[in-house]
């Protein structure tokens, strides 16, 4: 699914490349100063932040052992998605800011009548806002870096065996940081975006579109 | 425009495709009758098959002692190792690093010490001996207790174990076995299957006997609030069944290191 998305994406770039490219001979750089983005981790597009998902069973133990074979699981993550708002200040200098969102959720199943009987969720709303060079410039393609810090809020709980819903809900505040060295853009006011960078916001590869005015 | 419109749709539907939730079928523990029988094994099972062995070596050793270029020939090919036999072969002890040690006794019993099963008394420590009777066709081996000053601490899981075990043309055949765990969490008691004796290859012909190759063993399992498992344990060269009542779980072969995989079973 994830590579038929990505080959996707990728042909719908390239008539997009060559219709800038092709336009890029006729035109000087124009700054536009507002850019809004959509996005998310593509490569590998999960577990930015980590997920604290504890087994309740006690695996050291025969009676452990028999407890947890009384049950299954599936887990699941919901990916990282971001919308952002870029002020271009100059032609290099920027700032960008985000929200993004991610999560994992652990659904625990008993085996006899498949009942679902306990969840286990990690999720992190996040705001972002970073600093952003873009040191190569033409009118149809730019490439730059960006460097990002903010807070994000981390709402979870895990449920006990046979607990559905008893989790305690647990609500913290930890920080958030970004180092994305590359990213790409083509496309004059409708662009698309791909970018490589470490962090909490995506670890791997990240991908877009925007639209800039 | 429409243009434009084509493609933020193309590419909204193209993101979608890419960052889809993905999820994984998590099972931790789908035939717990082999991680009980993997675990015993290792501790409780594996052991009666090494002591038939030490006491097996130490009988053949015994009529060559007084050579002792023979004796420590015959030692070397039979465990596939060379050591410094000066330091731990003896006329009535011998103590081989990663099988345990042997005393002849007086009676002319073995008393077979694996080092394992010592608990500790309000005086002192009382360690679980093997006991070792030849009586010329078979190994009789049960697993005793040294006296001990104090008493032990109603807490204190013990273990009882013994075995009727023959050595011949490299298997270690055990014909009879019964080992008892009646322990504070669990009660577990693994016996052997009449006309399946579980065998294994002896260390003098392979370097790598760990697991039983061939037989069956049967296991009673309970805990205190009533829950109850009972199981045949099949062996082979290439896999453990867990036999409940008509159906059979095929699983991989028990590894000798510390091994909780999830992936045990062959479909």
């Amino acid at each position: 699914m994830g590579r038929f998305g990505l080959v996707l994406y990728v042909l719908m770039l390239l008539p997009l490349a060559v219709n800038a490219a092709d336009v890029a001979g006729r035109q000087e750089f124009v700054l536009k100063h507002h850019e809004f983005q959509v996005s998310t981790g593509i490569v590998p597009g999960r577990y930015s932040f980590g997920y604290d998902h504890k087994s309740p069973f006690d695996h050291s133990s025969f009676p452990g052992i028999y407890e947890s074979s009384r049950y299954y699981e599936r887990e699941y993550v919901s990916g990282v998605w971001s919308l952002g708002y870029t002020y271009n200040f100059t032609k290099v200098l920027a700032i960008q800011t985000n929200v993004f969102y991610e999560s994992g959720w652990i659904d625990r199943f008993s085996r006899e009548g498949d009942v679902k009987v306990a969840e286990s969720l990690d999720s992190y709303l996040s705001a972002m806002a970073s600093f952003k060079v873009s040191w190569y410039n033409r009118p149809a393609v730019r490439l730059y870096s960006y460097l990002g810090l903010g807070l994000s809020y981390k709402y979870g709980y895990n449920d006990p065996v046979n607990g559905l819903g008893q989790g305690t809900r647990i609500h913290d505040i930890v920080a958030a940081f970004q180092f994305t060295p590359l990213g790409v853009q083509f496309g004059r006011r409708l662009f698309g975006f791909a970018e490589i960078g470490i962090g909490h916001y995506f670890s791997g590869a990240a991908a877009g579109i925007g639209y800039r005015f | 425009m429409r243009k434009t419109y084509r493609y933020m749709v193309m590419a909204a539907a193209s993101l979608c495709l890419m960052s889809c939730k993905i999820y994984d079928d998590k099972e931790y523990v789908q035939e717990p009758g082999y991680i009980v029988a993997q675990d015993t094994y290792r501790a409780y099972v594996n052991e009666l098959f090494m002591v038939a062995e030490l006491a097996d070596f130490f009988s053949g050793y015994q009529e060559l002692r007084e050579d002792r270029e023979a004796a420590e020939a015959f030692a070397e090919s039979y465990f596939g190792i060379s050591l410094d036999w000066d330091s731990c072969l003896f006329y009535e002890y011998a103590d081989i690093p990663g099988h345990g040690s042997i005393s002849l006794e007086d009676d002319g019993t073995f008393s077979v010490d694996m080092y394992r099963h010592s608990y500790y008394l309000d005086g002192g420590v009382r360690n679980g001996i093997y006991s070792v009777t030849d009586d010329g066709r078979a190994f009789r081996i049960t697993l005793r207790y040294e006296d001990g000053e104090g008493s032990v601490p109603t807490d204190t899981d013990v273990l009882t174990a013994g075995a009727t075990v023959r050595c011949e043309d490299g298997w270690i055949v055990m014909d009879e076995c019964s080992i008892a765990c009646p322990f504070q969490a669990y009660s577990c008691s693994i016996s052997s299957v009449s006309g399946k004796p579980a065998r294994r290859r002896s260390v003098s012909v392979s370097d790598t006997a760990y697991q039983a190759s061939e037989g069956c063993l049967h296991y009673v399992y309970s805990e205190p609030d009533g829950f109850t498992d009972e199981f045949d344990v099949e062996f082979s060269d290439d896999s453990v069944s867990i036999v409940r009542g008509g159906t059979t779980v095929r699983c991989l072969p028990f590894d000798r290191i510390y091994d909780r995989s999830v992936d045990y079973i062959i479909t």
